[in-house]
């Protein structure tokens, strides 16, 4: 019974914790200028991110050590740090993004100015980070972040939901009004919002935290093909809503409040407001994943002591680079940028790197040394094989796309 | 070896050089009319987004601090798009496209504001004549964009 409540929690968790706000963005753009048109690249992102993620949670499970600490052990300090500087500026970028979320989801209860809430939430996302349990932290912001399925709700609340969503959603082509160009632009920002680089040093970095080992695989796979498909959903629920509300009004969507939107005209003030819940749960505990991942990844390339479960005094520089991330992150919005247009470059940036996160994974998950008789199986490598050159077009195509459309138009 | 690297380096400068120039460039009419339909893509979201969100109000489906939120956010988005128009005088030939959007523009503006206004005021009977001057409104900025895509 314990074991059932333990899965079932990390399940949970896991749905709670999938969506952030490139998640937010890419599905609530795309539903709005695209419909459904879209919907089979969350498909595809997630059994990508599935595939990378199990891949992950076995090398920590029976390796007992983060991948990032892995690659460069396996493919040496170059390689390595070429790996860091990308996922490290992507993962600022995303850290950024995140609390922009946090701010507007702010603006949206109190119609405060989000650029007053940025030194808020970053204050008190530093402080959360310092204090409070990583389990905690984990399973408070993930099942917080389940009341996003009011957006599911409401697809069977407002019109159009029926035939309509199925035929958008079966017909893969732009739409009328657009080309081919601004499709596969927000196909690849799509793609790059579930198979963002922190989930993946994230995931692994939290094993370890866990101390997760060979008796936790059964536990992790289950988080991994059960959770994460069903947050996909809560990513297709977004999308098909913008699709209901906005695709027949030929309406851009361009600000957080109109993603809120459709659940205020499914459900009233009560859905507006599990709505803007949700919108501060998912990004809030995106920006604590994020802000971990960033210090992760330096920590665990220089070989420094780190992690929530080591007193901050012995892992101070583990801290300090947590603490420096979530100042950058805050700075860059306090440029003003737009943080809707920031997610979109952040996601455009993910997808430039998206090979320096995955391909090492790859090698890695395939090397004996670490994973002994748990090496990739044929099923394993071919689809990690077919993903790999797929996030290598995306990598290839996607500053190009950005510059033909000018971001999407 | 140190000249094949002057020689990548000198080539980068130069295809950022060009970049940066054609960037920086006039627009040409094609330019000036897709900057046109951008300006009134954003202002439909804008008219329809606030249509939407006086409506659902209207039918005590919103929260005031959400709606006010909605509304500015919106009025911000018209009046950039007002400046993109402004911004940039019209090359040859698109001095219509600029006298066509213009007028909707500023109604886009004036429509938000007035239906802000009428809610703040509980002004129901206002409140409808400026949601249906808004779909109406959306309608001609759809035409618009349809014309010049």
């Amino acid at each position: 019974m314990k074991k059932f409540f333990a899965v079932t929690l990390g399940i949970l968790t896991a749905i709670g914790g999938f969506v952030d706000v490139g998640d937010l963005v890419a599905s609530s753009l795309s539903g709005a200028r695209f419909g459904l048109a879209l919907a089979w690249v969350v498909v595809v992102g997630v059994v990508g991110i599935c595939a990378y993620a199990e891949m992950c949670g076995r090398v920590v499970a029976i390796s007992n050590r983060p991948v990032f600490d892995l690659v460069r052990e396996r493919l040496g300090a170059r390689v390595s740090l070429l790996n860091l500087v990308a996922s490290y500026l992507v993962n600022l970028l995303t850290l950024g993004a995140e609390l922009g979320g946090v701010a507007l989801a702010l603006q949206l209860a109190t119609s405060v100015s989000y650029l007053l809430w940025v030194p808020v939430a970053a204050f008190v996302l530093w402080v959360v980070l310092w204090r409070v349990k990583f389990e905690t932290l984990e399973r408070v912001f993930g099942l917080l972040g389940l009341t996003l399925v009011i957006f599911a709700v409401a697809v069977f609340r407002l019109p159009g939901h029926g035939p309509e969503l199925w035929h958008q959603a079966l017909s893969p082509v732009p739409t009328h009004g657009e080309n081919w160009n601004t499709y596969g632009y927000f196909a690849i920002s799509l793609f790059a919002s579930a198979m963002t680089p922190y989930e993946v040093f994230f995931f692994s970095s939290g094993g370890v935290e866990e101390k997760w080992g060979p008796r936790e695989l059964s536990e992790m796979r289950s988080n991994v093909f059960v959770g994460f498909p069903l947050g996909g959903g809560l990513a297709l629920a977004l999308m098909a809503v913008a699709a209901q509300v906005y695709h027949p009004l030929n309406v851009k969507l361009d600000t957080l409040g109109q993603v809120a939107l459709p659940a205020a005209l499914a459900v009233g003030k009560l859905g507006l407001a599990i709505a803007i819940l949700a919108l501060f749960a998912v990004t809030f505990g995106a920006a604590m994943e994020t802000g971990l991942s960033s210090a992760y990844v330096v920590a665990q390339h220089f070989g420094w002591a780190w992690g929530k479960l080591v007193p901050p005094r012995r892992a101070a520089r583990f801290h300090t680079v947590l603490l420096v991330s979530v100042l950058v992150g805050a700075a860059v919005l306090l440029t003003t940028i737009n943080p809707i247009q920031l997610t979109e470059y952040m996601l455009v940036f993910s997808a430039v790197v998206l090979p320096l996160t995955y391909l090492p994974i790859l090698v890695v998950a395939n090397d004996r040394r670490y994973l002994q008789d748990h090496v990739n199986g044929k099923l394993a490598n071919t689809v990690g094989v077919v993903y790999l050159v797929v996030i290598v077009v995306a990598a290839v195509a996607a500053v190009p796309l950005m510059i033909v459309t000018g971001a999407g138009g | 070896m140190i000249s094949r690297r002057w020689i990548l380096a000198a080539g980068v400068a130069v295809v950022v050089w060009l970049g940066v120039a054609y960037c920086a460039a006039p627009p040409d009419a094609h330019d000036y009319r897709r900057d046109a339909v951008s300006a009134a893509q954003a202002a439909l979201a804008a008219v329809r987004s606030v249509a939407l969100a006086g409506q659902a109000q209207q039918d005590g489906k919103l929260l005031d601090p959400y709606l006010s939120t909605v509304i500015d956010d919106e009025a911000g988005a018209v009046a950039s798009a007002q400046q993109q128009v402004l911004g940039q005088p019209p090359p040859d030939g698109t001095r219509t496209v600029r006298d066509q959007l213009l007028p909707l523009l500023v109604q886009a503006g004036r429509e938000i504001a007035d239906l802000d206004a009428a809610l703040s005021h509980g002004d129901h009977a206002g409140v409808g004549q400026h949601l249906n001057a808004l779909h109406d409104l959306g309608d001609r900025l759809d035409d618009f964009v349809e014309r010049y895509q």
